[in-house]
């Protein structure tokens, strides 16, 4: 179907279609290339008579009636004849609005560019332009975001003064919690995502159920706060998403002082990533999101179990290193150790590394199996060096009180020594002691 | 030791500490192998502390979410 429509003049007095309309009609034909080229054929509208079907259209919406709508208003002119006009605009939009003077006694604020209202009234077409407006039957200023922007900025710097923010007093979070408080509402998705992420973790959670948005909301903040008082080594206070107004609870001078006073870190995480609520300042650490606060919350059980895996290694590899240390197998000899709880560690340490090796990936594994022969090899070493080979050759490993004797002065006379033999030991005196050349 | 007595972030950290001091070497041989049988020890104490986890999950209000079983108030 297509319009085709007739006029005059396009513009003066007599009532105009807008450009838009225009155009938006060129594109429609341009879209329904099948132009009736006969316009006998079909209905010519006026401008007039276009402009007051678009009326009527609009008018008769009952969608379009009764309405508040919310923005700022700019190009305000007051007209001589005692009627307001202005324009309501927000970021992306902009909408023509008139106040006649027979509503704007009630008002009881003067209008003025840069204010944010709220415009109670109906949309309807002023049919000598063809333009669509709101007319307005009262305005009253929004006191909504501005007003609680002005609230938030006077209670930051309050607070901010009072060093509630101060980087000096943020804690660290515990490494490895063993009790984490959650502060959230039962019901919300912080809490799914949070339980999510801190999976088979082994903590005890504690959740401390608060109301997260709406009338008495701060309060009820608050008291879950201090409710985990002693009772977590960590606390996340966690919301998710929502409209600003939602949100508008974590600004409260009341939960803000509750996790200020908090015994244990507090861990935010309040709407999305470009929320910024005070209680994000005074937390100790604020996270982008629920999730990302639970992973701050708690290390990554992957991570720990390789870390502990890797533990193991690094002591077989430390305790490897000390048994090749020429030194320290003399001292070794000295002190009456037991050989077979020292075989059984290495071959237990060699047992473990096999093991970790099925466990880690090929890389690793590589690496594992040259330790693993050079604790062999050390296991070797180890058994030749040992008291217990040479005990069986017949030799004995002499001591007294002072500890290994190695020279004939070690010990004089009348001593009493004790000789470690292959099976059992012997308590002796000294009859003689003479410089000799070594035994050979 | 009781494995009770013991939490995870306590064995954790002797865990690393254990694990420190045999890489600095500076002890006997014996002083060594005690250490190392203490870090093994640690490593199973961990690893079972891990491996048993099981969720815990309290609350203040005895208020919980629906699919949450384990309930508890304290």
């Amino acid at each position: 179907m297509g319009i085709t429509c007739r006029g005059s003049r396009l513009c003066g007095p007599a009532p105009a279609l807008s450009i838009f309309i225009s155009y938006a009609l060129h594109r429609e034909m341009v879209k329904y290339a099948a132009i009736p080229l006969d316009c006998a054929l079909t209905q010519i509208f006026t401008v007039t008579e276009l402009n007051e079907r678009i009326r009527d259209r609009l008018e008769n919406d009952p969608r379009l009636h009764d309405l508040w709508a919310r923005g700022e208003v700019s190009n305000f002119v007051y007209h001589r004849s005692g009627h307001r006009y202005f324009t309501l605009k927000d970021r992306d939009s902009q909408l023509s609005c008139v106040l006649f003077r027979n509503q704007g006694y009630s008002i009881g604020f003067e209008l003025r560019d840069g204010q944010n209202v709220l415009v109670f009234g109906d949309v309807g077409v002023y049919r000598p332009q063809g333009k669509v407006q709101l007319v307005a039957r009262g305005i009253k200023l929004d006191e909504g975001l501005g007003f609680l922007h002005s609230q938030f900025e006077a209670l930051k710097k309050k607070l901010d003064a009072e060093g509630l923010f101060a980087v000096e007093r943020k804690r660290a979070l515990p490494k490895y919690p063993s009790r984490i408080g959650i502060v959230t509402s039962p019901q919300g998705a912080a809490l799914q995502d949070v339980l999510h992420i801190i999976g088979a973790y082994p903590v005890q959670i504690i959740l401390s159920p608060a109301q997260v948005q709406g009338e008495g909301a701060e309060a009820s903040i608050a008291l879950a706060v201090r409710a985990l008082s002693g009772r977590a080594d960590v606390v996340i206070v966690c919301r998710g998403g929502g409209s600003a107004e939602d949100l508008w609870c974590f600004n409260s001078e009341c939960v803000a002082r509750a996790i200020f006073e908090c015994d244990s870190p507090v861990i935010s995480a309040i709407g999305h990533e470009t929320d910024v609520t005070i209680a994000d300042f005074v937390a100790d650490v604020r996270a982008p999101t629920p999730t990302a606060a639970a992973k701050m919350a708690v290390p990554d059980m992957d991570e720990l179990k390789s870390w502990i895996m890797q533990s193991e290694i690094r002591m077989v590899r430390a305790l490897w290193s000390g048994l090749e240390r020429k030194g320290e197998r003399l001292e070794y000899l000295s002190r009456s150790i037991s050989a077979r709880k020292m075989y059984s560690l290495v071959a237990e340490a060699r047992q473990r590394l096999d093991f970790l090796g099925e466990c880690l990936g090929a890389a690793e594994e590589e690496k594992l199996k040259g330790l693993v022969s050079r604790l062999n090899l050390a296991e070797g070493r180890l058994a030749a060096v040992g008291p217990q080979a040479t005990l069986s050759r017949g030799y004995a490993i002499a001591r007294s009180g002072r500890g290994l004797l190695l020279r004939s002065e070690d010990a004089k006379p009348g001593d009493v020594v004790e000789l470690i033999l292959a099976k059992g030991r012997l308590l002796c005196r000294v009859l003689e002691s003479e410089d000799t050349e070594e035994f050979h | 030791m009781s494995e009770r007595e013991v939490g995870l972030e306590e064995a954790l950290d002797d865990l690393e500490r254990t694990v420190a001091e045999l890489e600095e070497g500076k002890l006997s041989l014996e002083e060594s192998l005690v250490l190392f049988e203490k870090g093994m020890m640690l490593v199973r104490l961990c690893q079972s502390k891990l491996d048993r986890a099981e969720r815990q999950i309290e609350s203040l209000t005895g208020e919980l979410p629906p699919d949450l079983s384990c309930s508890k108030k304290i």
